[in-house]
């Protein structure tokens, strides 16, 4: 009791966003995540419907270790074991809005984590297969998923640098473990016209995304800020003018 | 002699302890958090002067001026047991700075980390402050055996942790106390009456001494290291990898500069700046994990793989423009690409400058090459030898703005100046780093090196450089004469799609090609500051963009700072409005622990003054600005000296030993001098101290250049004979202070309340001033802290005052020399 009124003590001081009052409580979710969808979201610039759906639809707060839940959908990323995080809810969006989804989609993911962004992917496409190196957050979030009832979803521990040979080509890879290059293997298990995403940076202070496109022989990158990097150079620095 | 031993034995303890703590937090952390943490832990010496203002040094049942051996035996035990007890609760509590900004409850941990600290600091600061008390008209040997006693406690684990690790140094912290609680054993078998001996203090600290000895014996063994193994956070590097499956670590090695940490691993790999035109596979690659952290790679460069791979790295443009190198020199901080890069340029003559001696062996053996074991720096000065390729890799910590408070000495003007002069007229330096936004590394490095080029006599300094990035990294190039084929630099960038920040010559559309940014951010930025220079307003340019970026120098090495105070709101817009990205800022934490230490500073000053304020004996307020002057001052000058040795000896832990050893035995030496020939008065000693202080700065500045080029051990001796002057003269005014300006024990304890805080904001306020303004405004700050003392002291003649009518004498627990009963008192 003590340690929770501290908690909450504590929070008042962290305004990130919308605490979850009583996380046994559904309504209680349901009403978190669509204030999280509105005003972390939707509010930065994410239009796509289907992606505002999937964020809607997935509770982020089964994701995160017990004691976190009430700020599972709190505006900042959450650490949950493992030396791991789960992502800023935007940065989520902003990843999986970057892929560009169809229905028809084979998506691969390297780094499951908690499992939270293999399940937003698993509401905008047909298939997504997900790998984890770490063995306690595979074994986690495997039965995480499981217990959610994502059936779409296939997960496998091993090391994601090679992609999954037998399940390729991918129409999207999205890597969210951390790398210094983007690994030659998974380019070539990209489909022709298919889109490869990463973030950059530290998880709690990712700033841009990086987007690789495959046309043919040629292989574009381009960087998506979004939001997370708002230009103060140049001609827009002027104090208080972004 | 039991206060000074006493004082000695603690003094060690605490100074051990507290090198030990920066090692130990610098591997299961980061060093923001050692900073914080220690920093504040360090009041704990303060606060046994708040505390003994307010409670006296006696009891009231005590006779005044009453000191047995009990007084100094049981807190020796007591800071013995406090520093094993620290050492334990800190392994056992899941305190991560990581995890600090986002998850309440760390804060929690951290104020228990706290508490826990200070104790050890505090029942230090105790015992030597009842020193003091007990000692009023002389001061001079138990400053003697403060001072002594820390130097040793630096040295010690210098000395001692490559051979016996990190946990046993907690022991011998916690075993040398123990020699002085040792000596009050007598006291309790001289007691006269059985009902004295019955009682149950005696065994109790007889039974204590043995516990703690046993616990700190046990902690110099195998068994201990292996039952308490430092834990590191679970976001550090080396966390993550020994996650992997077959992933393992094969050999630890402990030294002062670092641990070392070497992991096989088959999913270990490493290129930086590696162009997606590259389709095959990387060779497989060991790993180096300095602090558990900033990895280096050693690459099986005899496999089929190889090292053909670098050639597609962006790193390689600088071999690719000069060919195939005679000579490359590579400077590693970590990283380990260069190696592959200048393998797969097959140069002739390889050569690798680290100071880590124990990275130096490895990186050697592994790849069988020469490998120097110096300071970058120092290498460069002293060496007739011209180079065609110098690399320059250091990709930084892991922990985002933990490099702020780094100083690097090599990629100022002058150290890139030093590189420039020694490349052969066709060589080129290389310099990989991240690539950051709002651009900020790449420009001050642009800048910079151009600055390097105007002082190697360049005209054109813009031609003679080159800056390529892709995603994430960036590769600045730099030739002694304009770079003779642009083309080829261009061609190099278009045939493994990578794009230009800067380039002589280069259009606007090479520039955001490849990896296309929503603007070609870090190109504009250089056009505008080169626009700035060609219309004369470089500075205008400066002060107004989002973050400092203006080139670095030997006197503000601080070269992964870029915050601006005056932006800081701009700054948090442009990061997206998200408050957890700035708190992972060196200089914030710098700021945050300050205000902190002003909190702390203020309750422990302002408890006793107004608790005392009205009683008699008290001394004035000037009395308290000489202490916090000489306080400040010292702790600046020590600073001072430090970062000046972390330039002559290129590492932080080793200069703080090396100073801190000689600074404080010099200065002890001082304070025995002042004991005996204390006539000499408070202002010219002041004046002296201040005078030492400027000409050891002026001389170590002013000669700097000739300083780095001796060998080692000369610059050691240099830095010690440049810091022993001063230190004699600075460790004159404390002990005159407290024997000439303060009357009484309250006195003295509120003067070792007012110093111990001086020295604890000091030390933090000169991170800040040393990153923000430069080194030469600490050294400003220690004249301004001794002009201080100077002022506190006016009026003063610094003669003897009258002995106090309740003078203290240390009673000693020998029978025959016990003096007359006093009524009341019990016979012992």
């Amino acid at each position: 009791m003590k340690k929770t009124t501290l908690l909450l003590l504590l929070f008042l001081l962290f305004p990130y966003g919308t605490p979850l009052a009583d996380p046994a409580d559904p309504s209680a979710a349901i009403r978190a995540r669509d204030r999280m969808v509105r005003e972390q979201i939707e509010a930065r610039g994410i239009s796509s419907p289907l992606v505002l759906d999937a964020m809607r639809s997935v509770p982020r707060h089964e994701f995160v270790p017990g004691d976190l839940v009430e700020s599972a959908y709190n505006d900042h990323p959450l650490p949950i074991g493992e030396g791991q995080t789960i992502s800023q809810p935007y940065i989520v969006a902003l990843m999986t809005e970057a892929l560009r989804l169809k229905p028809s989609d084979r998506v691969l993911e390297i780094g499951t984590g908690s499992g939270y962004q293999a399940a937003v992917l698993s509401g905008l496409a047909a298939q997504v297969f997900t790998i984890e190196i770490k063995h306690k957050l595979y074994v986690n979030s495997t039965h995480i998923l499981q217990k959610l009832n994502y059936r779409n979803i296939t997960c496998r521990p091993g090391d994601g640098y090679f992609g999954w040979p037998e399940a390729a080509p991918f129409d999207a890879i999205m890597i969210t473990a951390a790398v210094d290059h983007i690994p030659p293997p998974l380019v070539k298990q990209l489909r022709d016209g298919g889109r490869l995403v990463l973030p950059l940076g530290s998880p709690f202070g990712y700033q841009n995304l990086v987007l690789v496109s495959k046309q043919g022989e040629d292989v574009a990158v381009k960087q998506i800020t979004g939001v997370l990097f708002v230009p103060m150079t140049g001609h827009a620095m002027q104090k208080g003018r972004p | 002699m039991m206060p000074h031993l006493a004082v000695f034995g603690v003094s060690f303890s605490a100074l051990a302890f507290e090198v030990l703590l920066a090692r130990l937090f610098a591997i299961s952390q980061w060093h923001h958090l050692s900073f914080m943490v220690i920093s504040i832990a360090l009041f704990g010496f303060a606060a046994s002067g708040t505390v003994l203002s307010l409670i006296g040094p006696t009891r009231p049942s005590e006779p005044a001026g009453d000191l047995r051996p009990a007084k100094f035996a049981v807190p020796s035990l007591l800071c013995s047991a406090s520093i094993i007890a620290a050492f334990l609760g800190l392994a056992r509590l899941p305190l991560d700075y990581y995890r600090l900004v986002l998850e309440p409850v760390q804060l929690v941990y951290l104020l228990a980390v706290y508490l826990m600290l200070i104790l050890p600091f505090f029942i230090a600061g105790w015992i030597v402050a009842l020193a003091y008390i007990a000692n009023p008209q002389r001061p001079g040997p138990i400053y003697f055996a403060s001072m002594t006693g820390s130097a040793l406690g630096a040295l010690a684990p210098v000395a001692l942790v490559a051979a016996v690790g990190e946990l046993a140094i907690v022991g011998f912290a916690a075993l040398v106390p123990l020699a002085a609680a040792l000596s009050g054993v007598p006291a309790v078998f001289s007691r006269k009456s059985a009902a004295q001996r019955r009682s149950w203090s005696g065994a109790a600290f007889i039974l204590g001494w043995g516990l703690v000895c046993g616990t700190g014996v046990w902690l110099l063994t195998p068994a201990a290291e292996s039952r308490l193994p430092i834990k590191s956070s679970e976001y550090k590097l080396l966390s993550h990898v020994l996650q992997y499956p077959d992933t393992r670590a094969v050999e630890s090695l402990s030294g002062i500069r670092g641990r070392i940490e070497r992991v096989r691993s088959p999913h270990l790999r490493f290129a930086p700046g590696l162009s997606l035109k590259y389709t095959d596979s990387l060779p497989s690659a060991e790993a180096l994990f300095i602090d558990r952290d900033q990895p280096f790679f050693l690459y099986d460069l005899q496999s089929a793989e190889g090292s053909g791979f670098a050639r597609f790295t962006l790193s390689f443009s600088g071999y690719d423009l000069v060919g195939v190198p005679r000579q490359a020199l590579l400077i590693m901080g970590s990283g380990g690409l260069a190696v592959a890069c200048a393998r797969a340029a097959e140069a002739r003559n390889i050569r690798i400058v680290q100071p880590d001696p124990h990275l130096a062996d490895l990186v050697g053996r592994h790849y069988g090459l020469e490998v120097v074991r110096d300071s970058p720096r120092a290498l460069l000065a002293r060496t007739e030898d011209a180079f065609d390729v110098i690399h320059i890799e250091s990709w930084g910590a892991s922990l985002p703005g933990a490099d702020a408070l780094y100083q690097d000495h090599l990629l100022t003007v002058d150290g890139l100046k030093q590189c420039l002069l020694r490349l052969t007229p066709q060589g080129a330096l290389v310099v990989s780093r991240k690539l950051m936004l709002p651009p900020s590394a790449a420009l001050r490095l642009w800048s910079t090196v151009r600055k390097a080029l105007l002082e190697c006599g360049q005209a054109e300094p813009e031609r003679c450089i080159a800056m390529l990035r892709n995603w994430d990294t960036f590769t600045l190039l730099a030739t002694r004469g304009p770079i003779q084929s642009p083309q080829r630099v261009l061609e190099f960038a278009r045939r493994l799609n990578f794009d230009v920040v800067y380039l002589n010559g280069a259009e606007p559309s090479d520039a955001n090609r490849f990896n296309v940014f929503d603007s070609p951010y870090h190109f504009d930025e250089i056009q505008r500051l080169e626009k700035a220079i060609r219309e004369g307003t470089p500075e205008e340019f400066f002060s107004g963009y989002l973050l400092d970026v203006e080139p670095r120098t030997d006197l503000q090495p601080f070269s992964g700072s870029f915050l601006k105070w005056n932006r800081i709101g701009d700054l948090y817009r442009s990061l997206g409005g998200r408050p957890h990205t700035l708190f992972l800022a060196g200089e914030i934490v710098v700021a945050i622990v300050f205000v902190q230490a002003l909190a702390v500073a203020g309750a422990l000053l302002l408890i006793p003054a107004v608790a005392v304020a009205k009683k008699a004996g008290a001394a004035g307020s000037s009395e308290m600005v000489y202490f916090l002057g000489i306080g400040a001052g010292f702790i600046f000058a020590e600073l001072l000296f430090i970062y000046a040795g972390t330039f002559f000896l290129g590492d932080p832990v080793v200069s703080l030993a090396v100073v801190l050893t000689v600074l404080l035995v010099s200065s002890g030496a001082g304070g025995l001098w002042a004991q005996r020939f204390g006539s000499i008065g408070i202002r010219p000693a002041l004046l002296a101290a201040a005078a030492a202080l400027l000409l050891a700065a002026a001389t170590l500045w002013g000669l700097s250049d000739r300083l780095l080029a001796l060998p080692e051990i000369w610059r050691y001796a240099a830095l010690s004979l440049s810091v022993m002057i001063p230190g004699f003269a600075m460790g004159v005014p404390f002990p005159l202070g407290m024997r000439f300006l303060l009357q009484g024990p309250l006195d003295r304890s509120l003067a070792w309340a007012v110093n111990g805080c001086a020295s604890v904001l000091a030390s933090i306020a000169a991170a800040q001033i040393a990153i923000s303004a430069g080194l030469q405004w600490i050294l400003c700050a220690a004249l301004l802290g001794y002009a201080l003392a100077f002022w506190g002291s006016r009026g003063k003649t610094g003669k003897p005052t009258h002995e106090p009518r309740s003078g203290l004498r240390f009673k000693p627990s020998v029978p025959n020399l016990k003096p007359k009963k006093l009524e009341g008192e019990e016979s012992e």
